[in-house]
């Protein structure tokens, strides 16, 4: 365990690094506004950010950080209270300051813990600024003695009710007893066995809080071996013993503990703990931090499992649900009509109608579902401000940034992919771009230089434009280049032939060039990732001494599709889950030689059987018993017999080529992380005749 | 007007494509087995993700024979898994994969060695004299002494229709 630095709580880290994430990038575009105007709300806004990320830092026991953000917050209160200007030198530490924590924020999701010195050198910065201008407020500054943790000694932060009902509790005679239960570390199901014990607590005693909580997201817990109970009980031991008395439990402690004390009676700590999400569970992660934790988990880099869904999107699913449910009624009311004797025509007609509802019903609920996945561009947007900002100062070149269309909605996997090469356009307009103000003036131009980003929807495309009207793309010196690297004919391309040139470094043998310089820096990765992964196109335009336009055209969405995996002869396939009924095993035996070909029995009738291998020409390996998936296309059903069942997941699908795909038996490939290969099965074969 | 081309050996032969439906060129590297494929595909590989097709374009142009003609097998064009990674030792080091992008299909074609860029008069380029591999060669021209073989890429890659007579002839 890593001591201070050791919450060891995958989940509780995962939850503040998110946040964090979320809340240092609004410090910093707050700061960067308020360079901007000074405004009052604006200033309590940094304020009461800064606050956060010092209280649930030293909550979650890293220290370095909350150190920074507990002195940024004096120099901020400084400020707030006038003893301190606000001038360049104190917003630009500030700004570091946040910069900074976003920096130990990816450290600690990447190493597991920060790193001891990592603040100090703007600590003292920092310290330095508020000792000058507020000499007595030095005293203050220093390191935080993570003042909330020690107080909380060991407890979850109880909400009212919780506390009520220990205060009633109190009343009865009952104690208050802190149960830790760990699952033996094999067991797959840990949830399960978490949730059993849960169950049969609840009938004995009163469950105050349980901590990871149970109705959280099932699969998440499912790497969690320990789980801890708070709840009260009359004394004696046996009845909470015989409680956790479940299958596969390795350990239960039980410990009595004293009840907390009501925040009004308590101390400062509370509320500094009360405008921090997670401050409940914190406090857990410091007094608890589960010893039977698998230190690989908690290493492992933050990914983004949990997600934002604009309410309006969520109330659209809702009402979609609403209705699913009016239709569920209806069936029922048909199938009692059966039972009654109702009249079979009048019956079939409402199925027929209710299914052709349903159907509508299920694409609507589809549509709707990928719309939670959009979210508005500003995400990425909302980062420009600062770069500029940043940028034109360090390169000494005044720079006016417009930005429109923020709200364009974007699919959440392509926003990530985007982020950096939009970055890398702006970075190269920035500097290859727009003159110096001396040159821009004697151009006849505004002294400062505009940089333009807009997006929009166009059809079923996203646009992002990036204009600059600076000096344009220097065809010139991309034709020196290409002529020195002994690109041949390089004196004769056309304009448009150099422009793509940008685009296509040494048409990428990395041999042959490496970069085409000028402008051109590492557009080839801008190219790459806009035109292979996001199957979008990126385009140049420039008019020499006006400016560059890089155009990017983007698909709405990419395609994500729910599958089993399977293995069959060394490959991979994978099945749409919307086609699968069910997987099965089906023995030799039950396998019978018809005609056509061969069936099974399912659902009491006979069913065509396939094999993988069969479907690819190949030979079945003759098995007693063979591993088998029932597939559906419309109301053909058949067994498909594969060599191994693997695993559920998501799978981003791209298009097959028809080289590759010869029998059209796929709808997609996909090349999963680690490497492999994998075909989506496109189960229109079911509808052939394949016997 | 001129266009420019990027040439490659095939065994003797000089061909080249249009520079600007060369996406990437690589080595024959990581070209993964599929279970299906037209029997003149090696394999694909990944290029950033995207899985491109990579034509053993020897078979496609039915050239073997300038190799000496050492592997007839899986003739039959009947869709059985194409041989790993054969590409590698073929030609040695100077092999490489051309990837080229044709009416949006990307595509990888092996061939012996990059050559250089060519600028090609398009009225210096003569309609393809009668070769074995007519069919896939849009025109030829003469360059510094050298005879070049345009490649109609649309036909290359057109897996269904002639997918019959792709087979080595």
């Amino acid at each position: 365990m890593f001591g201070t630095n050791g919450p060891d709580d995958a989940r509780l880290k995962r939850a503040f690094l998110e946040e964090g994430e979320e809340l240092v990038q609004k410090l910093g575009e707050s700061l960067t506004a308020l360079e901007q105007r000074s405004d009052k709300d604006l200033m309590n806004e940094i304020f009461r950010l800064t606050h956060s990320l010092k209280s649930e830092s030293a909550l979650m026991g890293y220290a370095s950080l909350s150190r920074l953000a507990h002195t940024m917050e004096d120099v901020l209160g400084m400020v707030r209270s006038g003893t301190l200007v606000l001038g360049k030198e104190v917003l630009d530490l500030l700004m570091a300051g946040a910069d900074r924590s976003a920096v130990m924020m990816s450290e600690i999701s990447r190493e597991g813990r920060e790193s001891e010195a990592g603040t100090s050198d703007l600590v003292n910065d920092l310290s330095a600024l508020a000792g000058a201008n507020g000499g007595a407020r030095k005293a203050s500054v220093g390191p935080v003695a993570a003042p909330a943790s020690d107080a909380l000694n060991g407890y979850p932060m109880f909400d009212e009710m919780e506390l009520r009902r220990m205060d009633e509790a109190r009343d009865r005679g009952e104690s208050l007893v802190r149960l830790s239960v760990t699952v033996v570390a094999d067991e797959p199901m840990k949830y399960a066995r978490a949730f059993l014990v849960f169950s049969n607590l609840e009938q004995v005693v009163n469950v105050i809080r349980v901590v990871p909580p149970l109705d959280g997201e099932p699969l998440e817990e499912f790497r969690y071996g320990k789980t801890v109970f708070y709840l009260t009980a009359p004394p004696g031991d046996d009845v909470i013993k015989g409680a956790s008395c479940v299958d596969q439990i390795a350990s239960v402690e039980i410990e009595r503990i004293d009840f907390p004390g009501r925040p009004d009676a308590g101390t400062v700590t509370w509320a500094v703990g009360g405008d921090s999400l997670h401050a409940g569970d914190s406090g857990i992660a410091r007094g608890e931090s589960a010893a039977g934790n698998d230190s690989s988990v908690s290493n492992r880099p933050l990914e983004k499992a949990s997600i934002r869904v604009d309410t309006r999107k969520l109330d659209e699913l809702w009402s979609f649900v609403a209705e699913l449910v009016l239709h569920k009624a209806h069936i029922s009311r048909l199938s009692d009509g059966v039972a009654r004797g109702m009249d079979v025509s009048v019956i079939r007609e409402e199925l027929v109608e209710s299914f052709d509802s349903l159907e509508k019903l299920s694409s609507g609920m589809q549509q709707a579902m990928r719309d939670t996945r959009m979210i508005p561009i500003s995400i990425i947007f909302n980062k420009f401000p600062r770069l500029v900002r940043d940028l034109s100062r360090k390169l000494e070149k005044p720079v006016e940034l417009a930005l429109s269309g923020e709200d364009t909605e974007i699919d959440r996997s392509i926003i990530e992919s985007l982020s950096d090469p939009l970055t890398h356009i702006i970075r190269n307009a920035l500097d290859h771009g727009i003159e110096f103000p001396e040159e821009r003036v004697r151009l006849g131009k505004p002294e400062k230089g505009r940089i333009t980003v807009s997006a929009w929807r166009q059809g079923g495309t996203i646009v992002i434009e990036l204009a600059d009207d600076g000096r344009g793309l220097d065809t010139e010196s991309i034709r020196n280049k290409a002529v020195s690297l002994g690109i041949p004919d390089a004196s004769s391309l056309s304009e448009t032939q150099l422009r793509e040139l940008v685009f296509l470094p040494g048409f990428s043998t990395r041999e042959v060039v490496t970069d085409v310089s000028g402008r051109g820096v590492g557009m080839d990765v801008v190219a790459t990732r806009i035109r292979n992964d996001l199957r979008g196109d990126v385009e140049l335009a420039s008019e020499p001494g006006k400016g560059t336009r890089v155009i990017l055209r983007l698909p709405l969405t990419i395609t994500i599709v729910n599958s089993l995996l399977v293995a069959d002869h060394t490959h991979l396939y994978a099945i749409p889950l919307d086609d699968l009924d069910s997987t099965a095993k089906l023995t030799a035996a039950e396998m019978s030689l018809e005609e056509g070909g061969e069936t099974a029995p399912w659902m009491g009738e006979q069913i065509p059987v396939h094999s993988m291998a069969g479907l690819l020409g190949l030979e079945r390996t003759p098995r007693e018993e063979y591993f088998a998936v029932v597939l559906h296309h419309g109301t053909s059903r058949g067994f498909l017999i594969v060599d191994e069942l693997i695993e559920e997941r998501e799978i981003v699908i791209k298009p097959v080529d028809d080289l590759v795909n010869p029998s059209r038996l796929f709808s997609g490939v996909s090349v999963l992380d680690d490497g492999r290969l994998v075909f989506m099965l496109d189960t229109s074969f079911l509808r052939r005749d394949y016997f | 007007m001129t266009r420019r081309y990027v040439s490659f050996l095939l065994g003797a032969g000089r061909y080249c494509v249009p520079v600007d439906e060369v996406l990437q060129i690589v080595r024959p590297e990581g070209i993964m087995e599929v279970p299906q494929a037209a029997p003149f595909v090696t394999g694909v590989i990944n290029i950033r993700g995207d899985v491109v097709p990579v034509v053993d374009l020897k078979r496609r142009l039915g050239t073997d024979a300038t190799q000496g003609g050492n592997e007839p097998q899986d003739a039959s064009g009947d869709g059985q898994p194409g041989v790993q990674s054969r590409g590698g030792s073929r030609a040695g080091s100077r092999a490489r994969v051309v990837i080229v992008r044709s009416s949006n299909r990307l595509c990888g074609l092996e061939v012996d060695d990059v050559r250089e860029i060519v600028a090609i008069e398009e009225s210096s380029e003569e309609a393809p004299v009668s070769e074995a591999h007519t069919q896939f060669v849009r025109g030829v021209t003469h360059r510094d002494g050298n005879l070049f073989l345009i490649l109609d890429l649309q036909r290359i890659l057109s897996a269904g229709r002639d997918l019959a007579a792709a087979g080595p002839s």
